[in-house]
């Protein structure tokens, strides 16, 4: 953090304070603190979020009974584990305010959670860390594991091999197929202590040697040094697993903080606009599709408190993306929509995949990433879709996993995995319109529609709100779609002049 | 919008393709396949709303009078394309198959989605 703080643009100036917050540096006595929940009224300051799970473990929360008397103290023996570790680690900050959901919003008070809710991605963008508690999957874990009690649970795999795409000792290895002169490369490989591969660069007659550090030798590994961790054509999150990133409240917390520590399974890790650092040294490449366009876009600058997106409109926004050119993360207009499109897309399919305790909160947990997207882009957005993204974001699908190969030899079917398909649940009660990705739960993936030849014309996109977030639930909605007759017309060109016949054929 | 009647497809090894179904448009002398990405169990009849050449939502009639509900997606794969006035096994180009299909504008309708 002192690195951030000394070389990183990440680093704010006291922000404005959420509506509430817990003031643990209460002086009570000589050395003693006490913990307030407090209502600043507008004051800036500098404060830490919590990311967390809830789970099912029984907890504290503010509630129309409670928040009279967590004004006047909440004692620290009555916190659960994660939120005292929260209170000791922020002390240790010297940082005087914490928020956390469960004791910051009146968990009983409709109209408050659904304001406060809306505010939700305005308090992790605005605080000066964030806490996330990304191994624990419960108030009750606390922030740090029980590394003796996990220890030689598994074979240690590097995250070096894990991004290789390839999980399992066995496979750390990327497939080599080097020949010259009827020899090859020296290769070596140990899957019980770790994995070496060799890359052969052809034209210069050079052979490169790459170790893993399971294969460092301990001394190494008592004294880690910073060191690159390869992408090897793909990008590869070592949170991804966590707990934590089941959650579908979590996805925006961690996309709109501009900093966090993640106490992660096997290790700390510090993420911020510059960089993902891992405790042991290890430098994470930043998903090289998403945060660019995160960045361009500003999520992460400072928004005035009070925003007409209707002021925001499209010239501003070339503007913006014009002058952010310092850092090489910068898109050029003609990059911008197929960014901005990439980047929405991959959230979502990431964010199908999390869990929901409330299934009604599919649209609300992604609301504060939806608000801080449309103050910095002007784009309207309908149950879950933007408007300038239409009709591309109507083309999503559950996810389907058929493997199949192209040889001829059946016996290479045996070792395809199994056929797979995203569970797919609709909820009890009307969530979305049916062409909203929102209206299931499942995990979604979206297609790539072609843009020449444009077959369809969207008419009309309404919602009607559920409630008074933009962002949030919906109780209907509506597109209209104006689309030419394709069956009497759809056939090959050199076609065209013979007679059509327009009904579709089955075998 | 085109009308899928039925999934009829009995090349279409079931065991490697469970979640799928295989959809086909002919025209007189020429056959496109695509597959069929149902969000819940295949439903016939159902409609296929092309977005593009090649990506089509899936929609049922719902249940107000003039309205649809999305059902699912179909994916056309132009690069199995077999012209059949040339013998069996001719690919046609994608590209060549892409560009040409196309709505025809005058007869435009509207499809609402709920």
């Amino acid at each position: 953090m002192e690195n951030c703080n000394a070389k990183h643009s990440c680093v704010k100036t006291e922000t404005p304070l959420p509506t509430r917050v817990l003031d643990i540096a209460v002086e009570v006595g000589v050395d003693t603190k006490a913990i307030r929940l407090v209502e600043p009224q507008g004051q800036n300051g500098k404060y830490i979020a919590v990311s967390h799970c809830w789970g099912h473990s029984h907890r504290i929360k503010t509630t129309k009974a409670t928040i009279e008397q967590f004004k006047s103290e909440i004692t620290y023996i009555s916190l659960p584990k994660t939120f005292k570790h929260a209170v000791v680690y922020a002390r240790e900050l010297n940082i005087r305010y914490l928020w956390i959901d469960t004791l910051c919003i009146i968990q009983d008070d409709h109209l408050d959670w659904e304001r406060e809710a809306s505010r939700m991605g305005r308090f992790y963008k605005n605080a000066y860390l964030t806490i996330a508690a990304s191994s624990s999957s419960d108030d009750s874990s606390g922030l740090f594991q029980d590394m003796d009690a996990r220890m030689y649970d598994v074979s240690y795999v590097s995250s070096d091999a894990l991004c290789h795409g390839r999980p399992g000792l066995w496979n750390t290895i990327p497939d080599t197929h080097i020949k010259k002169n009827g020899t090859y490369p020296m290769f070596a490989f140990d899957p019980d202590n770790g994995s070496a591969f060799v890359v052969y660069q052809a034209e210069a007659g050079i052979a490169k040697l790459f170790l893993t550090p399971e294969w460092m030798p301990s001394s190494t590994k008592a004294n880690p040094l910073t060191y690159c961790i390869g992408e090897f054509g793909r990008s590869y999150d070592p949170l991804d697993q966590e707990p934590l990133s089941e959650r579908g409240w979590t996805l925006q917390e961690r996309l709109l903080s501009p900093r966090t520590i993640h106490f992660g399974s096997d290790q700390m890790y510090w993420e911020c606009q510059e960089c993902l650092l891992a405790e042991d040294g290890a430098i994470f490449s930043p998903n090289c599709r998403t945060v660019p366009t995160i960045r361009a876009v500003g999520l992460w600058d400072a928004v005035p408190e009070v925003q007409e997106l209707s002021m925001v409109g499209k010239a501003d926004r070339k503007e913006y993306i014009c002058s952010d050119d310092d850092n090489g993360s910068s898109l050029s207009s003609c990059d911008w929509s197929w960014s901005w499109k990439s980047t929405w897309t991959r959230i979502i399919e990431n964010y199908s995949t999390r869990l929901l305790t409330v299934e009604n909160d599919k649209l609300p947990a992604l609301a504060g990433l939806a608000r801080s997207m449309a103050e910095r882009t002007g784009d309207f957005y309908q149950a879950g879709l933007w408007k300038s993204m239409l009709p591309d974001l109507l083309f999503w699908k559950v996810v389907v996993s058929e493997p199949t190969h192209m040889c001829k030899d059946p016996g290479h079917d045996k070792l395809l995995p199994p056929p797979w398909k995203s569970e797919v649940v609709v909820p009890p009660a009307y969530r979305a319109p049916s062409w909203s990705w929102a209206s299931v739960d499942a995990s979604v993936e979206f297609g790539w529609l072609r843009s020449e030849g444009p077959l369809t014309e969207i008419l009309e996109c309404r919602v009607e709100l559920a409630g008074s977030d933009t962002f949030s639930r919906v109780k209907s909605g509506y597109i209209k779609i104006k689309v030419g007759d394709l069956s009497r017309t759809l056939a090959c060109k050199r076609l065209v002049s013979q007679q059509i016949d327009n009904v579709l054929r089955h075998r | 919008m085109i009308e899928i009647r039925s999934n009829l497809d009995i090349t279409r090894n079931k065991a490697k393709f469970p979640y799928s179904a295989s959809v086909c448009y002919e025209s007189h002398n020429s056959k496109t396949q695509g597959t069929a990405f149902f969000d819940f169990d295949p439903q016939f009849p159902c409609y296929a709303l092309f977005l593009s050449p090649e990506g089509a939502l899936l929609l049922k009639r719902g249940t107000d009078e003039g309205t649809h509900i999305r059902i699912g997606v179909a994916i056309w794969y132009p690069e199995r394309t077999v012209r059949t006035d040339v013998g069996m096994g001719s690919i046609c180009s994608v590209e060549e198959d892409l560009v040409d299909i196309w709505a025809d504008r005058t007869t435009w309708q509207v499809v609402t989605i709920v």
